[in-house]
């Protein structure tokens, strides 16, 4: 706890909705940093701290992680096992947020331990509604170690 | 004359006296050796007290009776008898001496000698004598001995005889009549008496040597004697049986009968012969006797008893029973016969059977003497009359001839046999008319399943299980395949045909021995698919047993349609997957353009001029990205569905045509394209083929990176066929982890590409239909790609049309 708020990571392969995410957290006046990567292989470089991504003095490691399932190069899904399955990422919780409400994916999600399961609502005022809730949740509300 | 009357009387008791002391003497069996001596001395003794009373005539001159007693003692005795007596009476005599002596002497010889005469000249043989005969003897001999008195002094003799001569010829013949008469009746009784003896011992030796048991029964059935035989026969001492009831011997179904028989002895009072029953020996078994008994009466002729004997018959009883179980039998046996049989001598049936009256339609009677030949077809008859001339003796077949005139198969088999001391010969008929109908049924049914077997589309195979020592299913033989065999495992069926399971598959365990092993011992049939490795093929078998150990398989090559299945679940697996993506991907710009048009909402009410055009900018892609996926949708659900006559058209046409196609692209870009193709003509859906060079160049342009000189090459390598298409290009290349992921639907390598992920799954999917496939060659990222393609089909109907077209 040095006082500045964690890093969220949004990995999001539309940048319309990595656009919409962005600006309702700026709305709801979060205090996080925000992330933004647009493929699986480029969240799971930034996740590991390696590649594009391995300054440590520019990158920090991520507070909590929004994911899309549907993920150019490596699998949203794919990313989720890899994360989970890593004793050094599998504390971080993961908040999946997609378009899909198929149950398939909900339930594999929450098999790789999904610690959150979001469906992209098709509309504004909705998507607002959510993602304040989001923000009351898991950044107000929700007590972290770190 | 009463003194010599009463001198010779006292003579006469005399005699009487000694006959019964004689009597005595012969009665005693011990004294065998001396009887004669010893009758002798009594003989003499008796003449001599005779002498010491005599009468007395004159000195010296006595009579008595020792002519009587000499005689008689020669008579009955013998000569040993009458020595000893005649000497006695003689050495006497002499001592009393006197002018008698010699005349006494004479006379004393005389009688003796008398006596012995007669009893040699008439052997009496037991018979009793006369009393003529001994009337005679007593005569003669007293004729003699006064005859002898003239042998006397001084003519003394006419004196006696005139004295004497009347009352000794009157009494001395007459005594000598009475002792032979008694000692006659005493020596008759003396043989009955021995006769008697003898007969009783010689009975007592058959009773007791008799092989049959004798017995005596009280009238209520008590036994009273039994002869040794019972113990000989049936263990039992006679002390067992003796006054024991019979009824505890034999067996209690047959007392019934004994009594009853017992019953008719005494109501008939008549031998009753061979009752037979059983009896219990003391073994516990039971032994067949036969008995005949008759009544005992007593004086008042009322019954006190049965004496009979008993045999064993137990040996006869069983053969008796053998041979008439044996005779039931045989009769049974011949009446039981389907077939008919009959004995007949040169063709004359001397006796037959139920069954050959049966077959024949002849009645038992009819068929008796009848000419055997005449239940043969005329047309059989000669060979029939061959066989029984040769004596043959193994099966033959002929035609038969029932009485109604029909005629039928008939199966022969004859042996020639002595019957009642004739060569005859036996034959058994058999009809076999329903023999050769089903002959003829199964025939053409095996016909019928032949034509099944060798024409039957799956392949079939018969084999047998193959056991080791311990019974344990080790393999199986193949035994018979249908042509179709040799079709759907590619074997030849000559070389297969009975080896072992693991010699045709080559394997260690022959294939699906435990199912099939199963069918061939359980017997019910089995049906299964399966991968057969050894064949590289998939198989449906069908198993069956035809018999124990036995199993035939039904199987038919199903390895095209389990690809077909295959690929099915691949088309299924990609329809999941791509109504999936739809719904995600059509979803996914609407969220964009509902939540944006919110935003324009908002910049509108917030005057927030600046963010319109971004927004709207957001609306717009997302509406374009919506547009292409909905074309490409289109695109790839045409491939497939719509068809459109396939035409011939050079390679070069359609290239040419392609890059027309994305000509802007290229000139944006400022791509520099290389075409070096062979002078190739193609068959086909013309769109669908020119797709395929269109989608792969724009795919290449879109990904060719920052390359400043960015160059496409299309070409192909080899020929008919086989041809290898290829489109390369120098742009960013493909790490080779997603090189497998290109071609999947809606899949995208990079998220900023305006591409909706279908181009090269459209692609990949025309190559299919013309059986070709793609694959890419990259040497990684910023290293340039280089897809490959072929299209077999769209080059074999070219190949065949071209040849059809040279001979046209």
């Amino acid at each position: 706890m040095n006082g500045e708020p964690f890093l969220i990571l949004l990995v999001e392969d539309d940048p319309a909705h990595a656009e919409i995410v962005r600006r309702n957290l700026e709305d709801s006046r979060v205090a996080n940093r925000l992330m933004h990567v647009s493929d699986g292989q480029a969240a799971l470089d930034f996740l590991f701290q390696r590649g594009e991504y391995a300054d440590l003095e520019k990158y920090s490691r991520p507070g909590l992680v929004l994911l899309d399932l549907r993920l150019p190069k490596v699998d949203g899904l794919e990313v989720l096992r890899i994360a989970k399955s890593d004793p050094s990422l599998s504390s971080i919780p993961i908040v999946i947020l997609t378009t899909s409400a198929a149950e398939s994916d909900m339930a594999r999600a929450y098999e790789c331990q999904a610690n959150s399961y979001l469906v992209k609502p098709v509309d504004l005022a909705d998507f607002k509604a959510m993602m304040e809730a989001f923000g009351f949740y898991w950044l107000a509300w929700n007590k972290y170690p770190y | 004359m009463i003194a010599t009357i009463l001198e010779l009387t006292y003579n006469l008791a005399l005699l009487v006296a000694l006959s019964v002391i004689s009597g005595f003497i012969r009665q005693h069996r011990r004294f065998l050796m001396w009887k004669p001596i010893l009758q002798g001395l009594l003989f003499g003794g008796a003449a001599v007290l005779g002498m010491m009373k005599p009468l007395v005539l004159g000195p010296g001159l006595i009579f008595d009776g020792r002519s009587v007693m000499l005689s008689v003692c020669g008579l009955f005795f013998g000569p040993v008898a009458v020595a000893v007596a005649a000497g006695m009476a003689l050495l006497y005599r002499i001592l009393l001496g006197g002018p008698g002596v010699c005349v006494g002497g004479l006379v004393i010889a005389s009688s003796a000698l008398l006596g012995l005469g007669f009893h040699l000249r008439w052997p009496r043989n037991g018979k009793p004598l006369t009393v003529g005969r001994l009337w005679g003897l007593g005569m003669l001999v007293h004729v003699v001995m006064l005859l002898l008195m003239f042998t006397l002094p001084a003519g003394s003799g006419v004196a006696v005889i005139q004295r004497l001569g009347l009352p000794i010829l009157l009494a001395y013949p007459l005594v000598t009549v009475v002792i032979g008469k008694l000692l006659s009746t005493q020596e008759a009784g003396m043989l009955a008496l021995e006769a008697l003896k003898e007969s009783e011992a010689k009975h007592r030796q058959l009773i007791v040597n008799s092989h049959d048991i004798i017995y005596t029964l009280t009238p209520e059935g008590i036994f009273t004697f039994v002869s040794p035989a019972w113990t000989v026969l049936l263990g039992h001492s006679t002390d067992q049986v003796v006054g024991q009831s019979f009824e505890l011997f034999v067996h209690k179904d047959d007392v019934v009968l004994c009594r009853a028989w017992l019953q008719k002895v005494i109501e008939t009072g008549q031998r009753q012969e061979g009752v037979e029953y059983r009896v219990c020996h003391l073994d516990g078994t039971w032994k067949w006797h036969s008995s005949s008994a008759m009544p005992i009466r007593n004086a008042n002729e009322t019954v006190t008893g049965f004496e009979g004997t008993a045999s064993d018959m137990t040996e006869r009883k069983q053969a008796e029973v053998a041979l008439q179980e044996s005779e039931e039998r045989f009769k049974s046996l011949h009446n039981a016969s389907f077939g008919g049989i009959s004995v007949h001598d040169k063709g004359i049936i001397l006796e037959c059977n139920r069954g050959l009256s049966e077959m024949t339609g002849y009645s038992y009677e009819e068929l008796i003497g009848m000419n055997g030949l005449l239940l043969v077809a005329p047309d059989s008859r000669e060979f029939v009359l061959d066989m029984i001339n040769t004596g043959y003796e193994k099966q033959y077949e002929a035609n038969g001839l029932r009485k109604n005139g029909d005629t039928y198969p008939m199966q022969l088999e004859a042996r020639n046999i002595n019957y009642r001391g004739k060569k005859v010969r036996t034959v058994e008929f058999r009809d076999v008319s329903e023999r050769k109908k089903a002959e003829a049924a199964l025939h053409l049914s095996e016909q019928k399943f032949r034509t099944l077997f060798e024409n039957l589309t799956e392949g079939m195979a018969l084999h047998e299980l193959v056991m080791d020592a311990d019974g344990q299913v080790q393999d199986y033989r193949l035994l018979d395949v249908n042509p179709a065999y040799q079709r759907h495992t590619g074997l030849e069926a000559a070389t297969a045909l009975g080896l072992l399971g693991t010699e045709i598959y080559g394997t260690q365990v022959p294939p699906y021995l435990a199912e099939f092993s199963q069918v061939a011992l359980g017997g019910e049939p089995y049906a299964f698919e399966t991968y057969f490795p050894p064949l590289d093929k998939h198989f449906h078998i069908s198993v069956i047993s035809p018999r124990p150990g036995q199993f035939a398989t039904v199987f038919e090559d199903i390895t095209e349609r389990k690809h077909r299945e295959e690929e099915l679940k691949q088309k299924n697996a990609e329809m999941e997957r791509f109504t999936y993506m739809i719904s995600h991907d059509l979803k996914s710009p609407l969220v964009t353009v509902r939540t944006f048009l919110g935003y324009l909402e908002q910049d509108l009410e917030q005057g927030k001029g600046e963010r319109v055009a971004k927004d709207m900018g957001f609306i717009r892609d997302a509406t374009g990205k919506m547009g292409r996926l909905l074309e490409d949708l289109l695109e790839v659900s045409r491939v497939g569905r719509v068809v459109n006559p396939p035409v011939r058209v050079r390679l070069a046409d359609l290239i040419a045509e392609a890059l027309a196609a994305v000509a802007g692209a290229i000139s944006t870009r400022g791509v520099d394209i290389k075409v070096e193709v062979p002078a190739l003509v193609l068959c086909g859906d013309r769109p669908r083929l020119e797709e395929i060079w269109q989608n792969l160049v724009e795919n290449a342009v879109k990904y060719m990176g920052e390359q400043s000189a960015p160059r496409i090459e299309l070409g192909a390598q080899g020929t008919g066929a086989d041809t290898v298409f290829f489109v390369r290009d120098n742009g960013l290349g493909i790490d080779p982890k997603f090189q497998e992921k290109v071609f999947g639907l809606f899949e995208q390598l990079d998220a900023s590409s305006e591409g909706t992920g279908l181009g090269l799954a459209l692609v990949k999917r025309i190559v299919e239909i013309y059986e070709g496939r793609i694959w890419l060659e990259s040497e990684g990222v910023g290293r340039g790609t280089c897809f490959r393609f072929t299209l077999p089909l769209a080059l074999k109907v070219m190949e065949k049309n071209d040849k059809e077209g040279a001979r046209s």
